[in-house]
């Protein structure tokens, strides 16, 4: 699963009265080239075989009159990867596209870029015998997609090798849906890999 | 012929009428006291009609001349209106209401006008019909058009109108005038862009609004440098810009963007307006989503009638000795509500080196009054001699 990061840019330029547009560095243009330009990360600069998402969620400008160039804008979203290069590659080109494009237009941008959650990469051992107990308890293990929401249980990961792997729900809505619900059939299955995990991990002498 | 003697009379007893309309400032059809004020105050001078309630809280005044052989009839407007601004003047007659200030000199304007109305209802040396136009709302409500919808040219049969508006950075009793388009037309837009929100780690499954509202903010500024005849005015500014969630891990399903656009002429306000709503309507299509561009359109152009400004230049210059071209003022003014039905002029008058109209800092001189009486006087004596 994905590292999980979150982003704001507040975007600052000058505000003044919306028919003096020539008196003003307009915050709100300066911040509409930044969306633009930060598509080009996924797009242009990287590895097209390398997974990533940045995505722009929130756009607000400091004031809401309709007469009234705002002093500032504030940009708020996530970037999600699947790589470490990556991870590395969207954080410099964040900073370095938002603060040359505002600059370009006589403001200024500050960035803060929050890493949250790491990648959940499963160690080859522990998951090719996490495969080998599902198989055994439920007679197949499917090849997972990769996922690029975010799973704290990465943390777990970073400080022990382990395995992460999905259990069928069937045909539910999906998770963070409001008419998700746990599937109590899934309940033998799971409990018995648990199980299986530990008496075959460490078989009694 | 400079300012007449008798303003220099009543300056004192103006000036009183002017803090007393500052300390106790309305805001745009809440004038209740100030056109009570204003009413009263026709009433003791004699007009020959005074008439309360046209444009909801306007007040119309009537001072008939010594003769009426010419048949003419002329409108003199002042607005009467305050600010809603917290005052930061420190006058001891500043606004006794917080949030409300006449920031912008319509307690001088109103106090003006009363001025010349007392003046020429003591005199009435001129041969025709004034009426004194005191208007509610000039910031923003339209209380001109208000007036001019309750049938108030035609009622009174008004000819001409003139207006005045005091103005900051210009030397004290200066004037200032153009002929044409003066002051900017006021429109205001709204547009919701409709996308498909969802969850920011799926782009696939979206369709991103806030990537489509930037794409048009920034094809928006095309309006000025690739549409428009670069003789020509025109501000498209987009002041507001507003993601349906705040989340940072959804895609919001719409944005709203809010602005307003100025412009000169008829015909760069219809290409503004056209050229929004074709932009964001392509934007949107191109990323398969939705525009809906509403565009309100507020004060006309502010356009000033040759002959008229002439005159009223031709009076200034009697009054003051001079009458400077005006610049293009990209802020709107209700007045043109007034100058599209008749035919006008509208001249500023310096306020000397004071702070800007709308700054909480901002007073109406009142060295100005002789200079604003005379020429009110003088408009109605020259453009209606008396036998």
């Amino acid at each position: 699963m994905a590292a999980t990061h979150e982003f704001f840019i507040e975007v600052t330029g000058h505000g003044e009265h919306a028919a003096h547009p020539e008196e003003t560095v307009d915050p709100t243009v300066v911040a509409s080239h930044i969306v633009l330009a930060l598509q080009t990360i996924v797009s242009r600069n990287a590895d097209p075989i390398a997974q990533g998402v940045l995505s722009v969620t929130a756009m607000e400008t400091s004031s809401h009159a309709y007469k009234v160039i705002p002093q500032s804008v504030r940009l708020r979203g996530t970037v999600r990867t699947q790589s470490a290069d990556l991870q590395d590659l969207i954080e410099w080109r964040l900073s370095d596209l938002a603060e040359a494009t505002a600059q370009e237009f006589g403001g200024a941008a500050r960035i803060e870029y929050l890493r949250h959650v790491p990648i959940t990469s499963n160690a080859t051992e522990p998951a090719a015998f996490a495969a080998e107990i599902a198989t055994s308890a439920s007679g197949g293990c499917g090849q997972a997609p990769l996922i690029m929401g975010g799973e704290d249980f990465a943390f777990m990961h970073q400080e022990r090798p382990g395995a992460f792997i999905f259990v069928g729900n069937g045909a539910s809505a999906a998770v963070h849906h409001p008419e998700y619900n746990f599937d109590d059939e899934a309940i033998p299955a799971g409990c018995r890999w648990f199980a299986e995990l530990i008496e075959r991990r460490t078989p009694a002498a | 012929m400079p300012v007449k003697n008798r303003f220099a009379e009543l300056q004192d007893e103006i000036t009183v009428w002017r803090r007393d309309l500052h300390e106790n400032p309305e805001i745009l059809f809440e004038t209740h006291r100030t056109s009570a004020l204003v009413a009263e105050k026709l009433q003791a001078f004699g007009c020959d009609e005074v008439v309360t309630g046209i444009g909801r809280t306007g007040v119309v005044g009537v001072i008939k001349g010594k003769s009426d052989t010419s048949g003419k009839v002329i409108g003199l407007r002042a607005d009467m209106d305050a600010l809603p601004i917290h005052e930061a003047t420190g006058l001891t007659y500043a606004s006794k209401t917080d949030g409300a200030m006449h920031a912008c000199g319509h307690d001088g304007h109103t106090a003006m006008l009363l001025g010349a109305a007392k003046y020429l209802a003591e005199t009435r040396n001129f041969d025709g019909t004034v009426v004194l136009i005191f208007q509610p709302a000039e910031e923003g409500g339209g209380g001109g058009k208000e007036m001019c919808d309750d049938g108030m040219m035609e009622r009174w049969g008004i000819q001409e109108v003139y207006g005045m508006h005091n103005w900051p950075g210009m030397p004290v009793g200066s004037f200032a005038i153009r002929t044409g388009a003066f002051f900017a037309a006021t429109d205001q837009f709204d547009i919701d862009f409709e996308g498909r929100g969802g969850h920011a780690a799926k782009p696939q499954e979206t369709v991103d609004t806030t990537v489509m509202a930037s794409q048009a903010v920034v094809a928006l500024q095309t309006i000025a440098s690739r549409n428009a005849d670069p003789v020509d005015q025109v501000v498209v500014s987009v002041t507001s810009f507003e993601t349906s969630s705040k989340a940072f891990n959804v895609i919001p399903q719409r944005v709203h963007l809010k602005g307003t656009v100025r412009t000169m002429s008829r015909e760069m306000r219809d290409l503004a307006e056209h050229r929004i709503k074709e932009i964001c309507a392509g934007v949107a299509a191109t990323f398969g989503g939705m525009a809906t561009v509403e565009y309100h359109r507020g004060y006309p152009v502010m356009v000033n009638t040759e002959e008229q400004t002439e005159f009223a230049a031709a009076v200034a210059r009697a009054v003051s000795g001079n009458c400077e071209d005006a610049p293009l003022v990209m802020g709107g003014e209700d007045f043109a509500f007034m100058l599209e039905e008749r035919p006008g002029a509208y001249i500023l008058v310096g306020n000397g080196d004071t702070a800007h109209v709308h700054h909480p800092e901002y007073n109406f001189n009142d060295e100005v009054i002789p200079a604003g009486c005379s020429w009110w006087a003088e408009i109605v004596e020259r453009r209606m001699p008396a036998a």
